[in-house]
């Protein structure tokens, strides 16, 4: 599914834990775990590149629209900056916004979530039935609203990817916690006399927790995609920012004559984060069933 | 059957019912003042009490909730600041493009993902199971603000097959526009030139939103497909000596149901959803228009567009779920045990 909508799919259950075998927990920080090594390259990149080519971030228009070269790898922009750098600058925004924003609705969410599946209350239903309405709805369509009537800006960007984020998780986390409470030995700890918060704490929340990170990690993806379509469309950042979207609607003014590489840097610049975050995501996934 | 449908049929009212209400509740939570975007930029206070006075503003919010629900029900969604028009027939004036390009783009991809999934379903390796592989993972990864300029790159730019990638074509002197939408305009004329044009206008956008859009319904169908091969019946038909064909039909009919839900799911989030595509293809559809009144704070227009793609997406929804029943009975007595 691409683009920007998230088709809502059935919750996993979580798998009921078995005995721990000697080799407890999967390879996930083992350096053959390729999409972290590239999220890594990608986050180094975004915090030196722009810093070590500063001067190759000024706008030099005798070099404007050349083609890639040695010198100039992905070629320059409209205004002779090089792409290269701005591409690594732009990956600031777009990751920044993505995972800050994916990371509040997965507590926001998530906290709802536990509280919503765990009481059992008769609001509960009331509450999904209303998520159901939301997650019918465009991802897209939902981020511009805020957008439009909250104004542009990065903090506002992360808000609005937050806020559409949240139903998600607490639809997730929601089904993972009935399920975790089913557990015996949750029942035991009620027996026992333990606290509430305790039992969330303890015994509720290690089980929900793998789910949930899996699932930032796929936000996180699509929440990339999100803010590059919503800096597309001009909202979003200011027009002119370092933004792999809005670079895009750039390049797209100077496609019919023939400049592919303002378009095509940034957006494999895009799949390429919003891949590694996968398979962040499925080693994740992986790293469970090894257990 | 007719039971079920009609059960489902009512349960809408009180559906859409709440999506009115829960659309005004969201207006109200909202900063903005309609007032004072209607009265424009240079209204003074004055002006602004009195459009609040004529839209209702000064009444408490239970009137003015029935007041909303009861222009609702006489088709008025207010006026539109941008192009000054009434939303509803703007609205409608749009639709048929987006339908047309939606329609399409699900047709296309459907077709597509199925295809796709019948030649690649059951296999471990080799070059059909990697593309598989790599159109099921990938298909999610690539958005649809890079693929449309792609294709115009390879398609328009380095090899000039489709024509200039902005409108829907189709449309001239002696095509009249009765629906709007090109391509329904040039059928309802019957002019065969303006047809093809208007198809080779369509052949893009369509395509780029296939492409990005078929990947769920592609997964699914290969894990419905793979379901299915491993069922007893299947072996039997075998056994049986029946012939492949006979073999995939058997299949299929069986591995349909969930696949058509999935494109249900997505034709409904596209209705609202194929915004950034026609931004690209500059397609003139109701996607459009809510970027436009977005960036131009026409409240009642972005009011408007929120709820006829809302009420759309729940009727394809509907219609799915019937056509899944009328399909495979067995869900009507699974939803109503």
């Amino acid at each position: 599914m691409s683009g920007v909508q998230q088709i809502p799919q059935v919750p996993q259950l979580p798998q009921v834990p078995q005995a721990e075998t000697p080799r407890a927990r999967g390879p996930l920080l083992s350096s053959r775990n390729v999409g972290l090594a590239i999220l890594a390259l990608i986050v180094v990149g975004a915090v030196i590149i722009p810093w070590i080519l500063a001067d190759r971030l000024e706008t030099r228009l005798g070099d404007a629209l050349l083609g890639p070269s040695l010198s100039h790898p992905f070629g320059t922009d409209p205004v002779g900056r090089d792409l290269f750098a701005r591409v690594a600058e732009a990956a600031r925004t777009d990751v920044t916004v993505a995972v800050v924003g994916v990371l509040l609705s997965a507590v926001i969410g998530g906290m709802i979530g536990v509280v919503v599946g765990y009481s059992r209350g008769r609001w509960s239903g009331l509450l999904m039935r209303g998520l159901d309405a939301f997650q019918a709805f465009p991802l897209l369509v939902f981020a511009l609203l805020l957008l439009a009537f909250v104004g542009g800006g990065v903090s506002t960007l992360i808000i609005a990817v937050g806020f559409v984020n949240i139903p998600i998780f607490i639809r997730l986390v929601r089904a993972e916690t009935l399920a975790a409470s089913r557990l015996p030995y949750v029942d035991a700890a009620t027996c026992v006399g333990c606290s509430t918060p305790r039992i969330l704490w303890r015994h509720i929340l290690p089980n929900v927790l793998t789910g949930a990170l899996t699932q930032t990690t796929t936000a996180a993806g699509y929440a990339i995609i999100l803010v590059g379509a919503l800096g597309f469309l001009g909202v979003g950042t200011d027009p002119g920012a370092a933004e792999w979207g809005v670079m895009i609607q750039e390049g797209v003014q100077y496609m019919t004559s023939g400049q592919w590489w303002l378009i095509a840097f940034p957006g494999v610049a895009i799949v390429v984060t919003v891949v590694a975050l996968q398979m962040v995501g499925e080693s994740v996934v992986k790293a469970r069933r090894v257990r | 059957m007719v039971r079920y449908a009609t059960v489902r049929l009512i349960t809408i009212v009180p559906v859409t019912l709440a999506l009115m209400i829960l659309t005004f509740i969201v207006t109200q939570l909202l900063p903005t003042n309609p007032a004072v975007v209607a009265a424009g930029p240079l209204a003074t206070p004055e002006q602004v009490a009195q459009m609040e006075a004529r839209l209702g503003l000064d009444k408490s919010i239970p009137e003015q909730l029935v007041a909303f629900l009861g222009r609702l029900f006489t088709g008025d969604l207010g006026q539109s600041i941008g192009t000054g028009n009434a939303v509803i027939e703007d609205l409608v004036r749009r639709l048929p493009s987006t339908m047309v390009l939606t329609t399409s783009g699900v047709l296309v991809g459907f077709v597509l993902a199925i295809g796709l999934a019948v030649v690649t379903a059951n296999r471990e390796r080799g070059v059909l199971a990697s593309v598989g592989k790599t159109f099921g993972g990938l298909g999610s990864s690539v958005p649809d603000f890079v693929v449309g300029p792609i294709l115009i790159l390879l398609f328009y730019v380095a090899i000039p097959v489709f024509p200039v990638p902005i409108g829907q074509g189709g449309s001239g002197a002696d095509v009249p526009a009765v629906t709007g939408a090109a391509l329904l305009d040039a059928v309802i004329a019957g002019n065969g030139g303006a047809i093809v044009d208007a198809l080779t206008h369509l052949a893009l956008p369509s395509l780029t939103l296939a492409l990005c859009y078929a990947a769920p319904i592609y997964r699914v169908a290969v894990s419905s497909i793979e379901e299915i091969s491993r069922r007893r019946f299947v072996d039997y038909v075998i056994l049986n000596g029946g012939s492949n064909k006979l073999r995939w039909r058997y299949v299929l009919e069986n591995a349909f149901p969930p696949i058509l839900t999935m494109s249900g799911l997505v034709y409904g989030l596209l209705i609202g959803g194929a915004v950034v595509v026609e931004a690209i293809f500059s397609w003139g559809g109701i996607g459009e228009y809510a970027v436009e009144s977005i960036t131009g704070n026409d409240f009642f227009a972005i009011q408007g567009f929120v709820m006829v793609t809302a009420v759309l997406s729940m009727l394809i929804y509907l219609s799915v779920d019937l056509i899944h029943a009328w399909l495979d009975p067995r869900t009507i007595k699974r939803s109503a045990s």
